[in-house]
């Protein structure tokens, strides 16, 4: 008996132990808190030895972004301990575990706009202009106001991740394949400029020649390119035009759609503030958004012949993500609508392809009438979106030294020398921060920033949407009840640019 | 023997009663208060404390009130009445045809319980495959196999795809129900059959006179499991259409209402969790007292 006593003791004991073992985690903040108590007053003396938790929503770079928080602690005796989720998970959930915990991360993200209501409204994201300390507050100014995360224009609640852009991503050498040895880089800066319409004359004029080779001319922006007679290299696995993710709704309903957006509405905060006359006022951009939809979705290569819409365009083992990479690298199709983040998945297919491919805008029907932002519709045709994707937010509910630690952490990592070696070279992001001389080394991050010198970006007013609009509601309809369509008519495009702005207003009134 | 559980009765249930009170009990509780105000996942709207932010039936009202909600628990109904059925009868098909072969019954035991270890989600993933390609491409396209044009892009239609969960719900688990049936039917004594064949009776009188009748405490567990199964389907939902195309089942709704709003209202998502729960319970209850008065004791 009283081994079973004994036993039943046993038991209950270590019951207790694993709940109470769920109240501990709080120590070592507490401790360290003490010791940062006793730490010297000076600025930089009061951080030594505290910690701070920092949650990074990019799980793509989560062993390069710790080995960052590594050399950090080392140099600054500041013990940041980095979170990072999984690759291409959602971050929302893990981040509200973690804000529930008992050591909240000082420095969390945020997704811009989007995101921000729910961090402001409770009070944890951190106004970072009423931040005194003078290296930070530098870094806080040095954001251009388009850039800066804020629901009024005066407050600013992050600091930029990197930014990034899209557009159609094509590669030289397929067009010197077309068009002879030495032509590839004059056809992109002609494709880089030219209209919407000289644009359709050229996917025409491809398309003819992918069935029937010939030494045909094509004319874009004045200058007349003439066809190899035969299909040579690359050109020979050509199929279709566009590589096209038609599972991928994200592709068309964000970022697609993107574009069009931009036409009434020049900023994420203009979105979130629109009225009822400009959202009337994106009925033409919408409709214009939606023939070029048509035109891309009509001319889709595969990798296995070209494909028609319709139902199989929206399979996911057909026409995900993945396979409209493998198209482009490939050489079944000429554009791929991406951005920079796909250089990773283009080099694990073609190291070759990934290393010289470059962007050309997304070209819409749009015209000078519909644009109410004061820019013209030959700008529009020249620029690509780029924009910040993640910011970096400091909790304004941790204690006073581990805010300083947090702005600390944050100025330490825009130190020229460390944007370099870590944010550039190590997590391939292209920087936000110009005030130094920082090279990039893809070519698609390359491309960008071409773009980006020029002043030829575009924003990204999806952003400031209601959070389900573009993607979950505006692409899903295109995905359910348009892309399984083969033939869309004039009423058509009136009925999705209709949808775009009744199911705006709807999910703007929940 | 008695006196012994009577002694030892509460030190050896503690475990298992901590377990269920800090685990489901507590967390219900909170639950069931939250869904009273407005939380929003980390903090609560108008207020440091839940009691600042106390809502009344807000949440209740607006969840009934979201169209997708309702939508939902229609094809939720839809999809249980279907599977529940058929679930049922193939497991009961199964278990009566293991009852007839004479060799190999380990075998094809072993081959239709096997489906039940693999993980739903990753099946899932599986399954996506198959109905896109296998059924699309390979088995039912114009020159497949057999051309049925019902039976291509199964995941891209709200009905199709209720058929498309269903037979792989059925695929899925009625080896586990065949299983429970084969224990039923094993507890059935062959004198019955016997007796019945000598007074004249045939297979299929057999069937709906002696087997149903004494295999109904089978079909009490069998019905409740599948009923509750089904009710709370996510992983399969999750991965064939990811609830595209009006395929939201209830579990699913619930996982998306946070997502469907900004800021994300945990409280309108846990108000219709409990809706939910109450459903559940309520066809449970009613379910298991209906199937109990139709068994019968020899």
């Amino acid at each position: 008996m009283k081994y079973h006593q004994l036993l039943a003791f046993a038991l209950s004991a270590a019951m207790a132990c694993a709940f109470a073992a769920c109240g501990n985690a709080d120590e070592r903040s507490s401790s360290s808190g003490a010791a940062a108590q006793s730490g010297s007053s000076a600025a930089e003396g009061s951080t030594q030895g505290v910690t701070i938790n920092v949650f990074n929503s990019k799980g793509e770079n989560a062993a390069q972004f710790a080995e960052m928080c590594q050399a950090f602690t080392e140099e600054t005796g500041i013990n940041a301990v980095p979170f990072s989720v999984g690759a291409g998970e959602d971050a929302m959930e893990p981040l509200r575990a973690q804000m529930s915990g008992n050591n909240p991360p000082a420095i969390f993200s945020m997704q811009g706009l989007k995101e921000l209501p729910e961090w402001e409204e409770s009070g944890t994201a951190l106004d970072l202009s009423t931040v005194e300390d003078p290296a930070f507050k530098e870094i806080v100014d040095a954001i251009p106001q388009d850039m800066r995360l804020s629901p009024d224009g005066e407050k600013s609640y992050g600091i930029p991740y990197n930014i990034e852009g899209y557009g159609y991503i094509v590669d030289p050498v397929m067009l010197e394949d077309l068009f002879g040895a030495g032509n590839g880089d004059a056809v992109i800066a002609d494709l880089r400029v030219c209209s919407y319409e000289d644009f359709i004359a050229f996917c025409d004029a491809v398309n003819t020649y992918i069935q029937e080779p010939s030494a045909a001319e094509v004319t874009i922006n004045g200058n007349s390119y003439a066809f190899h007679a035969s299909k040579i290299g690359a050109a020979e696995k050509l199929n279709g035009i566009f590589a096209f993710a038609g599972s991928e709704k994200w592709t068309y309903g964000d970022h697609a759609v993107n574009v069009a957006l931009n036409a009434v509405l020049p900023t994420p905060l203009a979105a979130a503030n629109v009225t009822d006359e400009q959202l009337e006022e994106l009925r033409k951009p919408l409709t214009a958004y939606a023939k070029a939809i048509d035109y891309v979705s009509s001319h889709v290569g595969g990798l296995n012949g070209p494909a028609t819409r319709g139902r199989d365009l929206i399979s996911s083992t057909n026409f995900g993500y993945d396979q409209s990479v493998q198209m482009l690298a490939d050489g079944n199709a000429l554009f791929l609508q991406q951005g920079n983040w796909a250089a990773g998945n283009i080099e694990k297919i073609s190291a070759d392809v990934a290393g010289r491919v470059v962007f050309i805008p997304v070209k819409m029907p749009i015209t000078d009438d519909m644009i109410k932002t004061g820019r013209t519709a030959a700008d529009f045709n020249s620029s690509i979106p780029v924009y910040v994707p993640n910011y970096y937010a400091v909790n304004a509910k941790v204690s006073g030294e581990e805010q300083a630690a947090a702005f600390r952490f944050l100025t330490w990592m825009h130190d020229t020398a460390n944007l370099q070696k870590y944010v550039v070279d190590s997590f391939k992001f292209i920087p936000w921060y110009k005030g130094a001389d920082l090279t990039v080394s893809d070519s698609l991050g390359k491309s960008i920033t071409t773009y980006v010198d020029e002043g030829k970006t575009l924003a990204a007013p999806y952003h400031g949407a209601p959070g389900v609009w573009s993607g979950d509601t505006f692409g899903l309809r295109l995905m359910e009840e348009y892309l399984i369509k083969p033939d869309w008519t004039e009423e058509d495009y009136a009925a999705i640019a209709d949808y775009g702005i009744s199911s705006w207003k709807e999910l703007r009134a929940q | 023997m008695e006196k012994y559980y009577k002694k030892w009765f509460i030190p050896l249930t503690l475990p298992a009663i901590l377990f269920f009170v800090f685990v489901i009990a507590i967390p219900f509780l909170i639950g069931l208060v939250y869904s009273f105000t407005a939380w929003r996942g980390t903090y609560f709207a108008g207020g440091d404390h839940w009691w600042q932010a106390l809502v009344g039936f807000e949440n209740y009202a607006k969840a009934f009130q979201n169209e997708r909600f309702v939508s939902s628990l229609v094809y939720t109904v839809k999809y249980t009445v279907l599977a529940v059925v058929a679930i049922n009868i193939a497991a009961l098909a199964f278990a009566l045809m293991l009852g007839a072969v004479k060799r190999g019954v380990g075998l094809f035991r072993t081959v239709f319980f096997m489906p039940n270890m693999l993980g739903a989600l990753a099946m899932g993933y599986v399954w996506q495959f198959i109905f896109q390609v296998v059924y699309t491409e390979i088995l039912f396209s114009p020159d497949g196999l057999l051309h049925v044009e019902f039976l291509r892009y199964m995941l891209q239609d709200q009905n199709k795809a209720l058929l498309a969960m269903v037979i792989m719900t059925v695929w899925q688990s009625a080896g586990y129900m065949m299983l429970i049936y084969i224990g039923g039917l094993n507890s059935i004594s062959g004198d019955l059959y016997e007796a019945a064949s000598i007074d004249g009776a045939g297979p299929v009188r057999q069937f709906f006179q002696i087997t149903l009748p004494l295999l109904m405490p089978s079909v009490t567990v069998v019905l409740f499991l599948t009923l509750a199964n089904s009710f709370k389907m996510l992983d399969i939902n999750v991965a064939l259409t990811g609830g595209d195309f009006g395929t939201r089942l209830v579990a699913l709704q619930i996982l998306r209402t946070i997502r469907d709003i900004t800021p994300p209202n945990y409280g309108i998502a846990q108000a219709q969790s409990v809706i939910f729960f109450v459903i559940v319970a309520v066809i449970a209850l009613i379910q298991v007292s209906v199937t109990r008065r139709k068994e019968v004791e020899v």
